[in-house]
């Protein structure tokens, strides 16, 4: 037996899972072409409206935020990108923030399957979803080696995590310099060629 | 059992007050405002989703298939993370070179147990996970010991000294290599009469001296005038010996062509068997 099923306003609440129902304020506007900034805003904002819907973790959230945080604010993506694909002219701005929107939401989106009824997109959504979640323990990886850094007193020479990893890229240019910039960069180069093919900017 | 007639126990039940009469006794039920019921999705603790109701709903809001499926990276990228054993840090597995725990079975040896990577991961017997690169594994080589599965080493019911595990140092990454261009020569050679209809996500084998990337997407046009990524992998990073074989057996423009759609695993193997030359 499932449990009852609680029916508000705005969404339906069962044993396992809260489905919300209205969903507009989730996706940009498609009918209007608004400026790039008030685009990239717009964004930002719906994709912070999305945090709920990450995980039921506090842990999770906060790295998301993070990330989003990192991605709008700081990244230098078109360095991080030319690493790995060189020069080759790239899709344009708009198309990768409404790619990357509809990326986020078909993470978290939930269709009723039955056994007779399957959907093809929900299989597609599934594997949105493990590759957000992959980039996220990646994100804490990340993350959590900045934090627990601590600048030796006596040699200079060593690179800061903040600088090898959000600055500079150096474990995506020397990936065999030792295992953990091999993991690291390897995963993160894999995203770039992904992000090439969906047009996306993760 | 026998029936009771109606007027021996008429005066013990009570009579229904006609609808007309009725006067409401009790102050009727406010309708529930309080957020607390109708904003209950806030505070329910279950996990939040978006809903829709079928394929039409999610496709009404502009939301569009990927094709995942049949996306290489996208495959890698979601398969489950697990932990690499030099760095302790997590990592999809499919990156990975899986290693598994086997009874010995070569008589020579008087170990008990020997640690092997194999080509196709599988979730038979005990594996642990080591980074999928030559340069790398030839450096930890001689700190192979830690490499052992750790559920096996923390069991209840473990019958073995780390001793006991025989690592072969020595062959340990030819045998690897030897396993990987075999398997790779077998599936191109049968991929080579495989259909011609490029798609989004199929991939080109090619041996390009000159090219300086070991994998490159290229946007081209597709038999049907649609625009189509096809990842372009060079096998001038594995080693010389390739060239001939991706001549002979060449099948397309540049080299041999592998559709994902049938030949999912092959892919996965090349997207192995460069990662791991990969020297950079």
């Amino acid at each position: 037996m499932a449990g009852r099923t609680v029916i508000t306003k705005n969404a339906l609440i069962n044993s396992t899972l809260t489905l919300v129902k209205y969903s507009e304020k989730y996706f940009l506007p498609t009918s209007e072409t608004p400026h790039l900034p008030s685009l990239i805003r717009m964004a930002y904002r719906r994709l912070f409206r999305l945090k709920p819907f990450i995980s039921n973790r506090k842990m999770v959230r906060t790295t998301y935020e993070e990330y989003l945080r990192y991605k709008f604010r700081n990244e230098d993506y078109e360095t991080k990108r030319a690493i790995v694909v060189g020069d080759i002219p790239k899709a344009p701005l708009q198309e990768e923030i409404r790619n990357s929107v509809m990326f986020v939401v078909k993470a978290v989106s939930h269709l009723p399957e039955t056994k007779e009824s399957k959907f093809a997109i929900a299989r597609d959504n599934t594997t949105c979803r493990q590759i957000l979640k992959n980039i996220l323990t990646m994100e804490y990886e990340k993350q959590s080696l900045m934090a627990k850094y601590q600048p030796p007193t006596k040699r200079k020479d060593t690179v800061a995590p903040y600088h090898i990893f959000r600055k500079e890229f150096i474990h995506m240019r020397q990936l065999n310099k030792s295992a953990q910039y091999r993991v690291v960069g390897e995963f993160d180069i894999c995203t770039i060629y992904l992000n090439e093919m969906l047009r996306t900017r993760l | 059992m026998p029936i009771i007639p109606k007027d021996l126990y008429k005066n013990l039940l009570i009579n229904r007050v006609q609808d007309s009469a009725r006067v409401s006794i009790l102050p009727r039920v406010p309708h529930l405002t309080s957020p607390l019921v109708t904003k209950f999705e806030k505070w329910s603790g279950k996990r939040k989703k978006l809903f829709f109701k079928d394929e039409s709903q999610i496709h009404s809001y502009g939301i569009k298939d990927f094709g995942l499926s049949n996306n290489l990276f996208a495959q890698i990228l979601s398969s489950p993370m697990r932990s690499e054993r030099n760095c302790k840090t997590k990592m999809p597995k499919d990156f990975l070179m899986q290693l598994k725990l086997n009874l010995s079975q070569t008589g020579n040896s008087s170990k008990l147990l020997e640690l092997a990577p194999v080509i196709q991961h599988s979730k038979f017997n005990k594996n642990s996970y080591v980074v999928n690169s030559r340069d790398l594994l030839s450096q930890q080589m001689n700190s192979s010991a830690k490499w052992v599965p750790m559920p096996v080493l923390t069991s209840q019911m473990r019958y073995f000294q780390v001793q006991d595990v025989a690592i072969d140092k020595a062959n340990f990454l030819r045998k690897y290599e030897e396993m990987l261009s075999l398997s790779l020569r077998d599936r191109l050679i049968k991929a080579s009469s495989s259909r011609l209809e490029p798609q989004s996500g199929d991939v080109v084998v090619c041996f390009d001296e000159e090219s300086n990337k070991p994998i490159e997407i290229r946007r081209c046009e597709s038999t049907s005038d649609k625009k189509i990524n096809l990842i372009v992998f060079n096998l001038k990073y594995v080693g010389p010996t390739w060239d001939q074989l991706v001549n002979e057996h060449k099948n397309y423009k540049e080299g041999i062509f592998v559709k994902f759609s049938d030949d999912e695993k092959t892919i996965k193997l090349l997207y192995r068997i460069l990662a791991y030359h990969y020297t950079h």
